[in-house]
């Protein structure tokens, strides 16, 4: 049987084995064994999955994800995303739809120390929601929204997954992050517009709050200083050299637990819950990264990605329409498998053809997080629904409505960004070079 | 005597290995922040990206089986959802034996790897820190790993929240 053949096969028995429901990292680990060992042997497949295990890990570059997520977890169960609501809430929250805009400011900005999307949802799904509901917002518009700013940290750094897509191509985790903050901001405008043309047209769905006084606002503006701080040690440490990726995770998340126990906002119960639930998001992430490695020998083996490429590249078609259909590809994959678990199984595939189309791997990184950050929200699989479902009780096809109008804004950002890479690549490019 | 269930038996193991993961966790962050410190009074800490890597197994490894337990880990559910509740448990079973299988087989191959690198004496450059503890410690992990998904199919339970 050719390698090809054993290659399409392993392919059915991957989504057959995720059919069944068993772990995602853990079904790439099977396919990846058995597929090698059918075209190598059983010993060597052995030897690989031991192998990958043990170097994932014990690699000191993957110490750099549950550092990262530390660091969010910290701020979250620190009051950090409190504060920064407060804030936006008396700056914002006498306008129309204005609670809602306020949490997509806050988010924003508590995406500046926190990488993880189902953990600000949560985060928010507690904060904004209950003061949503005390103004009568309708559950669409407030659950709809906190479930979508959840996903912005996929973009803004220090993102859980540029850091990944960064390990995965040995692209530079500080030029991602660059690359990360404008199309982030951009989204992060989109809500805002999604959001003041929603109420503008239907005002009873986000009725007005009070109006703060000008020294209650003024006071509310401290956690944006220490946010603001925090970022520029951890993201200007990076680009100017200062710090390793995992040394960046480590001296930012020691400032946000001293910040939160200066604010006396920590408690050791606290910080051992944010240890522990960071290791599990940390845990989940790298297993399917040991997963997708033993995936990608497999790969490797039956040059899988270069005849993928190969393919598409002799369609003859024009490199934009390439793109759109890879862009397709991850689009219709992460609304069936978890987006991160998708980009981690597609990323090597794809990454040869992008390279060989002569795109950026800076760029195509920002353009894959933008269809992560659409398919977290994306059903049959929207994590972020999920989440504040959960945690509201709200009913997940309310949550659904409220989302789509965002999903609209995303798409034309992604369409934008398809189209200008400049916006992705100037900060990169004047800051990194 | 009243009969222990595996999945009760085995909850303690796992909460165990957690808070030892947290702590190499926290160890990891305390470690790298005193050499970026001390770096700039140029006296580093030798070997920091030895320990940290070294921590960093231990972080993730020994919170495999607490994270299995909490159903961490992510799935594909949304077909399994809908099956009824006897086949439902059936196909958890299965994926649990599946899952059991998988680790039982790093597991055993971890421990073979081990012996080979303590047999040849593999150590860290710096620290001379014996890369078989850190197989076999992984190896530990794979095997408990492996009690909890065993453990989970006799309690007919799966991998989905």
């Amino acid at each position: 049987m050719s390698h090809a053949a054993i290659g399409g096969l392993v392919i059915c028995l991957l989504f057959g084995l995720f059919s069944l429901g068993i772990e995602i990292g853990f079904a790439m680990a099977i396919a990846g064994f058995i597929g090698f060992a059918a075209v190598v042997n059983t010993h060597a497949a052995m030897n690989l999955l031991a192998k990958d295990v043990f170097s994932v890990l014990t690699s000191y570059g993957f110490t750099v994800i549950p550092l990262f997520v530390l660091m969010g977890q910290i701020g979250a169960s620190g009051g950090v995303a409190r504060g920064l609501y407060d804030c936006a809430y008396r700056f914002l929250g006498h306008i129309p739809g204005g609670l809602a805009i306020g949490t997509v400011a806050a988010a924003t900005g508590f995406k500046a120390i926190c990488g993880s999307s189902p953990a600000t949802a949560a985060t928010f799904a507690t904060v904004a929601v209950p003061e949503m509901d005390r103004y009568g917002y309708d559950k669409r518009l407030s659950c709809g929204t906190v479930a979508t700013v959840g996903t912005l940290g996929v973009l803004i750094p220090p993102s859980v997954t540029l850091i990944v897509y960064g390990i995965l191509t040995e692209t530079s985790i500080g030029r991602l992050f660059l690359a990360g903050i404008i199309p982030g901001l951009l989204i992060a405008g989109s809500f805002v517009v999604t959001l003041y043309t929603w109420c503008r047209i239907n005002p009873a769905l986000g009725p007005a709050g009070e109006r703060s006084s000008w020294p209650a606002r003024l006071r509310s503006l401290g956690p944006i200083f220490w946010v603001l701080l925090v970022f520029l040690l951890v993201v200007g440490g990076l680009m100017k050299g200062f710090f390793t990726p995992t040394e960046a995770g480590s001296v930012g998340s020691f400032a946000v637990l001293l910040l939160t126990v200066a604010k006396r906002d920590m408690t050791p119960r606290r910080f051992a819950k944010a240890v522990l639930d960071a290791l599990r998001i940390a845990t989940m992430v790298i297993t399917l990264i040991a997963g997708a490695t033993i995936m990608g020998h497999f790969f490797v083996v039956t040059r899988i990605p270069a005849t993928v490429a190969d393919w598409l590249g002799g369609l003859d078609l024009p490199r934009f329409v390439i793109m759109l259909i890879i862009v397709a590809v991850y689009l219709i994959g992460g609304s069936f498998i978890e987006d991160l678990a998708f980009l981690i199984l597609a990323t090597p595939i794809f990454l040869p053809l992008v390279l060989k189309l002569g795109y950026d791997p800076v760029w195509f990184g920002v353009i894959v997080s933008v269809v992560t950050m659409i398919g977290i929200i994306l059903p049959p699989v929207a994590i972020n629904a999920f989440v504040v479902a959960g945690v509201t009780g709200t009913p997940v096809g309310t949550i659904y409505r409220g989302i789509y109008p965002h999903i609209l804004g995303m798409a034309v950002c992604l369409i934008i960004l398809l189209l200008v890479p400049g916006i992705s690549l100037w900060l990169p490019d004047t800051f990194m070079q | 005597m009243p009969r222990v269930k595996p999945i009760e038996a085995v909850r303690p193991l796992a909460r165990g290995m957690h808070w030892a993961g947290g702590a190499a966790l926290v160890g990891m962050m305390l470690v790298t922040v005193a050499d970026v410190v001390l770096r700039s009074f140029k006296a580093p800490i030798t070997g920091t990206y030895e320990l940290v890597g070294f921590l960093g197994a231990v972080a993730i490894g020994f919170s495999l089986p607490q994270t299995s337990l909490d159903k961490g880990q992510v799935l594909m559910d949304f077909l399994t959802r809908r099956l009824p509740p006897a086949p439902g448990r059936a196909l958890s079973a299965l994926t649990r034996v599946i899952g059991a299988g998988l680790f039982a087989l790093i597991a055993w191959n971890l421990f073979a790897m081990g012996a080979d690198l303590r047999r040849t004496g593999d150590m860290t450059p710096l620290l001379h820190l014996p890369h078989f503890l850190l197989a076999w410690g992984i190896a530990t992990a794979c095997a408990v790993e492996c009690l909890v998904l065993a453990a989970e199919g006799l309690a007919g339970d799966g991998g989905a929240r």
